[in-house]
């Protein structure tokens, strides 16, 4: 098992948003955690990378507990985080957002041929590399917040909402690359999204929240071809 | 001819405003902070070079490095004792000012009571002048420009090129993915805040050594900051150089027609020009993407 | 019987002891004067050396010499920091805590708001230094000082006789240098001089150098710099020396002598002419004997307003501050360490400034 979370309780201050959440991802596995508008999805990733605090429960990432760790330490385990809204940073180029992707890295000699790969994977990264990212189109941000998260070679890759804001066709295009990401990789990826449907084409596995619990757990086929999805999603 | 010379004038005050203008702009873009006790800082680091030079003896060069190096290290210092509890407890930013106007106040006080209020000199009598013809530069009008030539171009590479000269951008961008890309905040501070404070030294060594060490020397020059940061533009840290110039220029300029009693009329009235013109200072239209 | 005989003894003595303590008490009770100054802050050294300690220094002569009228003098400090409104909070408590019958003050801007509260209060305001002219105006206040106006005419003169026809003036902001500036301004072009710039500069500046660089333009013949403070008056004349005005004379005021223009160095004030009072030698060896460095002419002045209130207590007879306050504005002539001062009918003295030259680093009298 590559990740574990093991009844999770998380909110912000005296709010407590997550109550006593299970979730697991599996090696080279893509699993998808679905939810309606205030499910607590957001918050679920943000507590589990530690962006947030944890009330109690427990994160294990590749046998080691993690819950407490520094940010520095899970990126260097080999787990990569995407804020909701493919986030950057705005004012720096490209080339900039990309390098720092790979921040914490303990070899930094690593970073400028990780940049090659991700621009490879993504050539619209390669093209724009001295443009601000804030100058970037949206799914040309969500290229590169996930490209940035690819630096530090990540095992695991957490994204939240990676189609937000972009158009039905860049949604094709993302969960293309997402997919071949993984792939190539061999890397995990936990996917948070509100718009399940293309997000359980490509997972293995589904989660769905309500209310800061668990309410489905189940293979993404399974889930998909179920009459029960649209109820869970609002929140039946 | 006179023009000229004042146009000379206002160049180097600028320059000097422009050191402790950046270095409290670097802090405020990277920690959020109003730091009004960069001013105590600023004393500190004169503090230190009297020390260095008058009851040390030390050459002046190795003096200036010894008062560089205090003032980065008071900064830190301020950080760690003032801002980092009142951080702990999550205070707001209206905190965190209050709390930085009190250390300058205390610091003020403290080397009022070491130092007494008199004014320590460094050196004897008027300084080295050059003429130009009509034109007549001190020698520290020459350095300051020196100073700001090689400074300012060496932070922009350090910003620019280095690891944490990135992420010190970056973390004034946006806090969160910061967080999120494994950079250690609490210790970015502390580089942060020496950075800035480091400039401070640079322009204190000029200015203590020209006209001595004073309890209160800091206040005014952080209120300069302040004001050429507004004109500058917040977050951009070229318009606060440029605001800084602007403002020492304004400062002489104002002078060619006017008197010097006219002085603040021209200075405060550019500001509030811009205040409510130009909210976002000369170069508000940098910071479009910045992040809100 | 007996308890009862005792019961009486005892609140006789209890009695006798009481007025007897009370009367002594009255005589031993100290005069108590008040020092209600900036002490601490920006100037606050220099207001402890030249405008407190010369007070506590006369105090502690008279004291060491069996007091007045065999009381001691008490003397109170408050600071007053330099704002009005602190200026009167310090002078009402030192009236209503201390119960002091007069109060030394300086500066122009913290004196003048506490007048008012003086005069109610019938406390005399001692005011040894201060030059604006409208402080004489209260029936309650003195001073040991030529008006501000009076140094105008006396630069003026020299000025003119040294053959300068055109001047400048730089000066820093304040009510009694504006005074002092306008008296010298009209002085000199009465004379046939002409003012051909006029610069000003704030207290908090450090800077004066753009104001210089205008002034240079003028090419004058002069310049007339005048401040509040030494640590100013430095600062001035440093950057006159720095911004090379060519000027063939530069005029000022006592300042020139303070400490901290001779801590800047450089001979920046060589050759200056400028107004004071002469110090009696004999004054300045014992103060100096006393307090560890040499008085200045403010510090004398201070002294000398102090000695004259304790001479007119002697005088009158008593600390009743109304009677005292009539003995000072009859007294006549006063030797005081600065020069012979003369009162005749308020706490306005007669008195001019005398010229002095810096020559050599020493402060000697100017001879045209």
């Amino acid at each position: 098992m590559l990740l574990q979370v093991n009844n999770l309780h998380a909110g912000y201050g005296a709010k407590q948003v997550i109550h006593g959440v299970d979730i697991n991802v599996r090696e080279r596995e893509i699993v998808a955690v679905l939810g309606h508008n205030g499910a607590g999805k957001s918050t679920l990733m943000s507590a589990i990378f530690g962006a947030i605090p944890v009330v109690s429960g427990s994160v294990f990432f590749a046998g080691a507990d993690i819950t407490y760790s520094a940010p520095s330490d899970k990126v260097n385990a080999g787990l990569g985080y995407s804020p909701q809204g493919g986030e950057s940073f705005r004012s720096l180029s490209v080339i900039d957002n990309l390098t720092l992707g790979g921040f914490a890295l303990k070899d930094q000699s690593q970073i400028p041929g990780r940049i090659k790969q991700v621009q490879e994977l993504f050539p619209a990264l390669y093209e724009r590399r001295n443009s601000r990212a804030g100058s970037l189109s949206g799914g040309e941000r969500q290229m590169l917040s996930l490209g940035a998260l690819l630096i530090a070679a990540p095992r695991l890759i957490i994204l939240d909402e990676p189609s937000g804001g972009l158009s039905p066709i860049m949604v094709d295009k993302m969960y293309e690359a997402i997919e071949n990401v993984a792939k190539t990789l061999n890397a995990s990826v936990l996917l948070v999204e509100q718009e399940a449907h293309h997000a359980l084409e490509i997972a293995d596995r589904a989660y769905v929240l309500g209310n800061g619990r668990v309410t489905f757990e189940g293979p993404a086929k399974e889930l998909a071809e179920s009459d029960k999805l649209s109820n869970l999603l609002l929140g039946f | 001819m006179l023009l000229l010379q004042l146009f000379i004038d206002g160049m180097a005050s600028g320059a000097l405003y422009a050191l402790t203008a950046v270095g409290f702009a670097i802090i405020y873009n990277g920690t959020r902070i109003l730091h009004m006790a960069h001013g105590a800082v600023f004393t500190a680091g004169g503090y230190a070079l009297y020390i260095a030079v008058k009851l040390l003896n030390l050459p002046i060069a190795v003096a200036v490095v010894v008062a560089l190096a205090s003032a980065a290290a008071f900064g830190v210092l301020i950080d760690l004792l003032v801002y980092r509890p009142l951080r702990a407890r999550k205070s707001s930013e209206a905190a965190l000012f209050i709390g930085s106007i009190g250390a300058l106040t205390l610091c003020q006080a403290v080397f009022a009571l070491i130092f007494t209020t008199d004014t320590l000199y460094l050196r004897q009598g008027p300084l080295p002048i050059y003429d130009f013809g009509e034109i007549s530069i001190t020698i520290m009008h020459i350095i300051a420009a020196g100073i700001v030539i090689v400074v300012f171009p060496i932070l922009h590479l350090f910003l620019t090129l280095t690891k944490y000269g990135r992420a010190i951008r970056a973390l004034a961008d946006n806090p969160k993915l910061s967080v999120v890309r494994g950079v250690n905040v609490e210790r970015l501070y502390m580089l942060i805040f020496a950075i800035g404070s480091l400039l401070a030294g640079f322009a204190v060594s000029l200015i203590a050594y020209d006209l001595g060490v004073r309890p209160e020397m800091g206040f005014p020059v952080m209120f300069v900051s302040l004001v050429a940061v507004i004109v500058g533009g917040v977050g951009y840290l070229p318009g606060a150089a440029a605001g800084a110039f602007l403002l020492g220029l304004l400062q002489n300029l104002s002078l060619w027609q006017l008197s010097g009693r006219w002085q603040d009329v021209v200075v405060f009235g550019a500001l509030l020009i811009f205040l409510i013109f130009r909210p976002a200072g000369l170069f508000g239209h940098m910071l479009s993407t910045r992040r809100v | 019987m007996q308890t009862m005989n005792s019961n009486r003894l005892r609140i006789i003595f209890a009695a006798a002891s009481l007025v007897f303590t009370t009367v002594l008490s009255q005589a031993q009770e100290p005069i108590k004067i008040g020092v209600a100054m900036p002490t601490g802050g920006q100037n606050g050294e220099y207001v402890k050396r030249s405008f407190v300690a010369p007070t506590e220094f006369a105090a502690r002569e008279i004291n060491a010499a069996g007091g007045i009228l065999g009381r001691q003098v008490k003397v109170t400090v408050e600071d007053t920091r330099f704002d009005g409104a602190g200026a009167v909070a310090a002078l009402t408590k030192l009236i209503n805590v201390d119960k002091i019958m007069a109060v030394f003050t300086a500066f122009t801007p913290l004196t003048l708001p506490q007048l008012p509260v003086a005069e109610e209060n019938k406390v005399i305001v001692v005011a040894g230094a201060m030059e604006h002219p409208d402080l004489t105006k209260s029936r309650w206040a003195v001073r040991m000082t030529p008006t501000a106006e009076k140094a105008g005419p006396v630069i003026a003169d020299a000025a003119n006789k040294l053959g300068m026809k055109t001047a400048v003036i730089l000066s820093e902001e304040n009510e009694a240098i504006r005074i002092s500036v306008r008296s010298f301004a009209a002085a000199f072009e009465k004379l046939g001089g002409k003012i051909v710039g006029d610069e000003t500069f704030k207290t908090q500046d450090t800077e004066m150098r753009g104001q210089l660089t205008k002034l240079r333009a003028a090419r004058p013949d002069a310049i007339y710099v005048i401040a509040s403070q030494g640590r100013i008056m430095g600062l001035a004349l440093k950057q006159i020396s720095e911004a090379q005005l060519r000027q063939k004379h530069i005029f000022s005021n006592h300042l020139v002598e303070d400490r901290e223009i001779k801590a800047i160095g450089g001979g920046i004030s060589e050759g200056v002419i400028y107004t004071t009072l002469n110090i009696d030698p004999a004054f300045a060896a014992r103060f100096k004997a006393g307090m560890g460095y040499d008085p200045d002419a403010n510090a004398a002045k201070n002294y000398d307003a102090t000695m004259l209130l304790f001479e007119a207590i002697k005088r009158a007879g008593t600390d009743d501050s109304t009677k005292v306050r009539d003995t000072i504005y009859s007294f006549g002539p006063y030797k005081g360490t600065v020069g012979d001062f003369k009162f005749e009918g308020s706490g306005e003295p007669i008195i001019a400034p005398i010229l002095k030259v810096i020559k050599g680093g020493e402060f000697v009298d100017y001879k045209p």
